[in-house]
This record gives structure tokens, sequence and C-alpha cells, in this order.
């Protein structure tokens, strides 16, 4: 394969693709194939000429092991990412390109016009760069600077207090597929043997799974990642709401309650981990202490790689309860009463009045509280977990964060980590999309 | 409003004081780990040194562990802000080698006798801690806080269960893993749920192993040449995760279930949880001050053997002092005047008695035993028996690679996979030895 070869087969495809697309909504096909060529002449080198096509080496291929019905195959991660990233490249383009032309053929401008009269700002032409300066040079520095490094890292072996680097192409996120020493296997709908490191090895027989894993630490961790983000979402709304709910009625000494149940937000992540890990250290911690006062034998709560995520979950809950329940409590005053009323004499009960009253009006509260505490739990849960089980026991909750500091302080390995972040960045972008697709059109922001 | 100017001169004669102060004062600051009694000791050293050099300001910092320290000067060394000494633990010495960032000690002291009126002489400091840092034929980093693994052992609970005869029955603890075994058997058997624990770290594993004669990297433990490959699957090492791993599942070996928890470990003897706990001899003081403050007493011993294979020795651990290079000559010969007066023979022994880290000057056991310090104190005296009564050999001299710390960690999960998920001990540390074997080959393409 080389680049000539591939930059044809994406401008013959994207051709094709952008003909088609042209033609069903009556538009020149010709002119689709010629914009679609154009682009899927350009498109792959968006990714590929950065990184001057060095994954069609040989040398920067790493593989993993694929299992799909008891049927082993090999699979170069290195061309599949290629593969992707090409796609991505020509897709991105075709997207853009057809989006324009769409533009133009409909309006006749490229760029929609303002019915508005346009706003001007008189004065010194240089004024509005200045006054947008602070910001712009802030987020310059911080924000795209070090996310530029990153790129330019993610391609390196690069080590944390070594200077030299090496390249490494596209290995460090191949890597995070194929294991770093390139025995991860996949197995779909096959047998998968028992791993060496779970109990009684020798003892099980090989187990039939719809998807399965060995050695491939990130897919642990990744994993890992969504069942902690899944049931702290989960957990978080429901109680929040529930709590809510029961403390919105109108009890004497409700306000005092109310102010204490926020109280858990006030404290950070970190601290309640080192508050959470008084309470279920298996050594000196207060919940066994107790439960042995009461003659029920203790639970090695973070001793149990199934036993500690839940802990995590828990624990997470809780410090994040204390937010939601603010937004609840917020959001159950701005239902109006003369909606309940009026669903009260139509006779309506309170479950029929929660769920088509209550909930529709709580939506934009509950969509903006999903997405908070998904970066919660993404972002933030690495203090509570450093705190709580330092990613143990044997990994059982390392989620993404916490890999990254593992991969990039602990083990010093700034190229995988910075690899591991990038795709972090990506699969955050690629939930708050789904997220907005699938929950935002349901939102009900009222008049 | 009209206050505003009398305002705006104060605010600049606060930023221009300091100015005008630093121009004549030096600044050496000092990046250490401890932050409990011994850094008040630090501090009074510092104190005293700088009353005798009023130009010289020493500022010490606390660190959480050695590996936060070595993480945070490498990131402060890419912002420029990396201070002109820092405590690196002796697992960090080819890294810190490899990093070009620090001067030997015995280059910056060129052959002087004394710095501002510090002797410069370190023919003195006992052979174990020279045999680990003295590197190319001299001291590259000022070794402080050497310490060893010991044993420390709740004797008012093990007269209780019979394992003892008084409080004072030292020779009643066990010496070696058989023993320890044994002892554990009776604990159980009295109804505790533990018998020992230490923390998940992989200083006790390399201790273990060095204890066989067996080394951890190739190339004479990385000390005739540079390291290539990393040895996890040596019948020494394999022994020691089998034992670990059968010491857990016996319910002999309580697990604090976090990595390297020296706090959880010391606590569960504190809690009255287990009779026994090895942890660094650099506890000493703390542990016993403790244990008498609640009328218990506790003993030390050395830290057990396998007896079917036999005691070569036990490693020092801890940290030196390494010097930044570049500094300017006047604030060079101040850092290294304040690392010679900090382990002088008085402050040496000094040291030791607040701590429990290794008296590592021959004059300062000398000075202890005239003070008849060990009589006095015996739990002060089994780590310095156990360092001076080792034969010193490759193995025992310590490993040398630049990824020993990740590679610490590497042990460290295996030993807690193996306890908590189970599995063949053998075929675990052969994953993490494949692991280690990656890392350095990566560290070594990096550094060659």
């Amino acid at each position: 394969m080389s680049p000539l070869l591939i930059t044809l087969v994406a401008a013959l495809v994207g051709a094709l693709l952008l003909a088609r697309g042209f033609a069903r909504s009556q538009r020149p096909p010709l002119m689709g194939a010629l914009l679609g060529a154009i682009a899927g002449a350009i498109g792959p080198q968006i990714f590929m000429v950065p990184i001057e096509y060095c994954s069609l080496e040989p040398e920067n291929h790493v593989f993993f092991q694929l299992i799909i019905l008891n049927q082993p195959i090999i699979v170069n991660a290195v061309l599949v990412l290629t593969f992707i990233l090409i796609a991505i490249g020509v897709w991105a383009l075709l997207l853009l390109f057809d989006r324009a032309h769409d533009q133009i053929h409909r309006t006749g401008h490229l760029l929609p016009t303002l019915d508005m009269p346009h706003g001007a700002f008189r004065g010194w032409g240089a004024m509005p760069w200045l006054l947008l300066a602070p910001t712009l040079i802030v987020l310059l520095l911080f924000t795209y600077y070090p996310a530029l490094n990153t790129l330019t890292l993610s391609t390196q072996l690069a080590r944390l207090g070594v200077p030299r680097t090496a390249p490494v192409c596209l290995n460090n996120f191949a890597t995070l597929i194929t294991g770093p020493r390139q025995n991860a296997e996949y197995y779909i709908l096959s047998e998968m043997p028992p791993d060496v490191r779970a109990r009684g090895a020798a003892e099980l027989p090989n187990q039939f799974v719809l998807v399965g894993w060995r050695n491939a630490a990130y897919m642990d961790s990744l994993s890992t990642s969504l069942f902690l983000s899944f049931f702290i979402v989960l957990f978080a709304n429901v109680f929040g709401l529930l709590i809510a709910l029961a403390s919105y009625q109108p009890v004497k000494g409700a306000r005092i309650y109310r102010t204490l149940l926020i109280w858990p937000y006030a404290l950070s992540a970190v601290v309640s981990g080192v508050v959470f890990y008084n309470l279920f250290n298996p050594i000196t911690g207060i919940i066994n202490y107790t439960l042995g006062l009461v003659g029920i034998p203790g639970v090695r709560w973070l001793l149990e790689p199934s036993i500690a995520p839940w802990v995590v979950v828990f624990a997470a809950t809780w410090n994040v309860l204390g937010f939601n329940l603010l937004f609840y409590i917020a959001g159950l005053q701005n239902v109006p009463k003369d909606l309940l009323e009026a669903a009260a004499i139509d006779g309506a009960n309170v479950f029929q009045r929660f769920w088509t009253i209550t909930i529709p009006m709580l939506s934009p509260f509950i969509f903006f509280l999903i997405f908070t505490n998904l970066t919660y739990s993404f972002f933030d849960l690495f203090g509570l977990i450093d705190n709580l089980t330092t990613g143990g026991p044997s990994r059982a909750t390392t989620n993404l964060i916490y890999d990254i500091y593992v991969t990039g302080i602990q083990n010093k390995d700034l190229g995988r980590a910075a690899a591991q972040s990038l795709v972090l960045l990506l699969i955050v972008i690629g939930l708050t999309v789904a997220q907005f697709r699938l929950l935002g059109r349901r939102v009900n922001y009222g008049a | 409003m009209r206050k505003l100017p009398l305002l705006f001169i104060a605010a600049l004669m606060v930023a221009v004081a300091p100015l005008s102060a630093q121009s004549e004062q030096i600044t050496v600051r000092f990046w250490q780990i401890f932050s409990d009694a011994r850094f008040d000791w630090v501090n009074r050293i510092a104190e005293e040194f700088e009353a005798m050099y009023p130009n010289i300001n020493i500022e010490p910092r606390a660190f959480g562990s050695y590996e936060e320290l070595i993480d945070q000067y490498t990131l402060a060394r890419e912002q420029g802000n990396h201070p002109e000494l820092a405590m690196i633990f002796e697992v960090g010495t080819q890294f810190a080698r490899d990093t070009g960032w620090f001067k030997s000690i015995a280059v910056a002291i060129d052959g002087r006798e004394e710095i501002l009126g510090q002797p410069t002489d370190l023919s003195d400091i006992i052979a174990p801690v020279a045999s680990y840092y003295v590197l190319d034929g001299s001291f590259t980093s000022m070794p402080w806080a050497s310490s060893s693994p010991i044993m420390y052992a709740n004797m008012d609970m093990l007269v209780e269960l019979g394992l003892a005869s008084s409080v004072e029955d030292v020779d009643a603890l066990p010496k070696t893993w058989q023993e320890l075994e044994a002892a554990c058997e009776v604990v159980l058997a009295a109804g505790k749920d533990g018998c020992i624990t230490w923390p998940n770290h992989g200083w006790f594993f390399e201790q273990w192993v060095a204890q066989q004669n067996e080394t951890l990297v190739n190339n004479g433990n990385g000390r005739q040449g540079r390291a290539t490959e990393v040895n996890l699957t040596s019948d020494a090492a394999i022994n020691v995760a089998s034992w670990w791993q059968e010491m857990y599942n016996k319910g002999y070996y309580l697990y604090t279930g976090v990595q390297r928890d020296w706090n959880g470990t010391t606590q569960a003897l504190a809690a009255d949880r287990v009779p026994f706990i090895l942890t660094s001899s650099a506890g000493v003081r703390g542990i016993t001050d403790a244990a008498k403050e609640r009328g218990v007493t506790v003993r030390t011993a050395r830290m057990p053997y396998d007896g079917e294979v036999g005691w070569t020795g036990n490693m020092i651990g801890g940290g030196t002092i390494w010097l930044t290079d570049g500094l300017a000559p006047e604030v060079e010969d101040a850092a290294l005047a304040f690392l010679l007066y900090m382990v002088n023979t008085e402050n040496a022994a000094s040291w030791h008695q607040i701590s429990g880290y290794l008296p590592i000057r021959e004059s300062s056991i000398a000075l202890l035993e005239e003070q008849g310090w060990f009589e006095a104190n015996p739990n002060f005296r089994i780590a310095s028996d156990q360092i001076n009564n080792s034969t010193v050999t490759p193995a025992t001299s310590g490993a040398l690679f630049g990824t020993f710390i990740p590679t610490r960690d590497l042990v460290t999960q295996a030993m807690e996979d193996l306890m908590l998920v189970g599995g063949d001990p053998a075929a675990v540390l052969a994953e993490a030895e494949a692991d280690a074997n990656l890392l350095l080959a990566e560290y070594n393409l990096l550094n060659e």
C-alpha cells in the first residue's frame, strides 16, 4: 500500500458517495462527484501527513488476536487505526462539502445571512481583540498549547525525566488495544480460556463468552470507567430526586434539614475518599467494627475486586448527592402548582402527576445533572479513587483517568499516557454528543 | 479613594523589601520526605546551621513519600523552580544518575578538606551504606537516612498467647519463615484474625530475594554495567512470592488492601490486630514510644528469612541527598556545608536517636556506645546488627536500574493479584517480568 494508492481509492470512494448523495437531493451528481473526489483526496492527508504515513511501515505495526466463533485471527492494530483515521478525515470533509454546497444551492450564500441589522463595534478596529486578549492568551497558553503538546507526545516514546524521545508512530494508541507486549486476545462468541490470574485457574474449564478479553489492561480500565459512571449517574439522580421530593414536603424544620443534606457536596472528592477509606478500611474501619459489635462478620470491602467498585460508587454518589439535591429542590420549586392542581382535579393520581408533570418540568435539570455527574465520574473521581482504593484491589477500581495517572506519573510513560488522554477526550466528546442527540430532544425548557 | 496612593506605596515597599534582602542571602531549598518529628529534627538542624551562617537560608520542605518527591522534582525541573537539594530513595539512584540533573558530591567537594568550615571526611561511613552509594569510586549523593526492614513484636500479646515467657524474652521471637509460621499457627488458634503484616511494597520482596543471595537484574545487579534484564522468575523470587501468598491464604498475613501502605500496617500493630509487623527501622522511635504510651512493650527483631535457604544479608533502604547541578559556586558550597553539618558524627548519632535510621558513621556508633545508648534502647540496635552482619555481595549491595521505581509497582501489583485474585506465582511473576523488561528496554533505548 502506498500513500498515492490510498489517496486515489479515497478520492474514488468520496466521488461515488457524494455523487449518490447529490442525486438523491436533486443536485447535479457530476458536481457531487467532483467535490467528493476532492474531499476524498484531501481527507486522508489530514491525519496521515502529520505522521508522514509512518503507520504503513511494517516496523511500526503491532498485533492482537481476535477470536470470533473460536476462529483466531491476527489483526494489525496500526493498520486498523490508519483505516479509521483516513475514514474519519474523508467523512468529515465529505460532510463539510455536502453541507456547504447544500447551503449555496438553497440560499445562494455560503454563510447563513441574518435578517437582523449587523451590530458594529465603534472606534478603534483592534479594540475588540484587545478586550478579548486576556481570555485568548489564557486559552492559548493553558489549553491549546498543552493540547497540541499532548498530540506530539502521543506519537513518541517519552518518559518523564528522560530528555530524549523516540518516534513510535501510532504505537501508543495501538498498544492500548494490543497491550504493550502485544499479547491481548479478544473473544467474540467464543470459548475463552481461564485467565492465569483467576482463582483456581487450573480447575476452571473454558468458558463461552459473548465478548471477552485478556491481557488488555486498557479495556479493563474502560469497562471499569463505564461501570462506575453508569451507576454513579443512575444512583446520584434517582436518590437525589427521591430525597429532594421527600425533603420538599412541608414538614417543620424542612429548611434546616435541606441545608444539612447539601453538606456532603462541600467536601472535595479527595476528602470524601479519605472519609470513606476510614469507614471501610479492612483493619481499622468503623463499619466492620460496628458490624462486629452486633455479631455480623466484617465484609472485605476494599479487598474484594467484586465489592470495591460498589464502595466507590457509594462514596461518589454520596459526594455528588448534595449537588444534585440542590438542583432538584430548586427544580421542584419551579414546577407550577396550578398545573399539578389542575391535574389533580382532573383525577390524576400522585404517580401520574409525578410522571407527566413533575418529570417533564424537571427535564432540563435532569439533563444538566446527568451531564455534570458524568463529567464528575470520568474526571473528578480521580481524587476519590486515589484516596479510597488507589485503583485496587487488583486494578478493580482503576478507571480511565486513574490509568492515565498510573501510566504517566507512576510508570513515567508519558507517551502512552498522552495517547490515553486523547482517547479519554474522544470518549467524553462521544458520550456528550450521544447524550445531546438522545436526551437533548426530550428536554422541555418550557415556554 | 484618598487612601489609594498610600496603599500603592505600601504595596510597592512590600514588593521591593524581599528583593533587597535576597541580594546578600543565599537560599538553599531542601526537599525531603518527613513531616513528623523527623521533620522537626531537620528544621532544628537547619536553624542551628543558619545561626552559624547568618547569610544562608535553609528552606526544608516536606513531601508525602519518596515517589511523590521525585515526581515533583521532575515536574519542578521542567518549570525551572527545582530545589538545590533533593532527597531521593535508593531505588531512584540509577534514574537520578541518568538524568544528568545532579552533580556528584565528590566532584563538588573536589578534594577540599573542609567547606565553609565543615570537614568533608566521608571515610567512616559504614560499609553497607558505602557499598550501595559509592558509584564509579566515589559518593555521588550524600548518605543520610538509611534504614533496614525489621520485625516489631507486641510482647504483651505474645506473653498472653504463651509465645514468650516475659516481655523481655526477645530470644523467643521467630527468626525464620518457618518459626514465624509456627508462631502464627498459635496466634490464629487463639482467635486473632491476623498474625503479621507489612506494607505491600517492593522493598520487602527485594529484601527477601537478596537474603537468598539472588540479584534482581543482570550485569551484577546493574553494578558492572547497565542492567538490561530484570529477573523476577528466579527460584528465590518465586520462593518469596509463594511464601507470601501462602501466608495470606492461611490468614497469617493481614492485608490492608492498599499498596505501599506504611501507615496502615503500623496501625495494625497499634490497634492490637496483629502481634507482629515488618516495617522500616526508621519507625523504631515512633513505634516504640507509641506502644510505651499505651502501656505495651514492643520489641524488635531481625527480618525473618527462609530457614531452608539461609541468610546472606539484608540491604539498606532509604534516601540520600542529591545536589542539583549548575548552581552558583557560593550556593553549591552553602548546600554542601549544610549537608556535611547534617551528617557529621554528632548529628548522625542524634538522627539515629530520634528516628531509628542507621547511625551511618563508625564514629557515630562509637559515640552512641560510649553513651550507653544501645544498652538502654535495645530496639535501636537490631537494624545496625542486621546490616553490619550482612555479607556484601552484588545481591545485598542492591540493584541499579533506571526503571526500578515502576518495576516495584509491577511487583506490588503482582503480589496483590496473587493474594486477592489468586493464581500461580511463577506465572504471575513471569507476566510482571515481561512487563518490567519492556519498561527497561524502552528506558535504555532513550538513555544509551
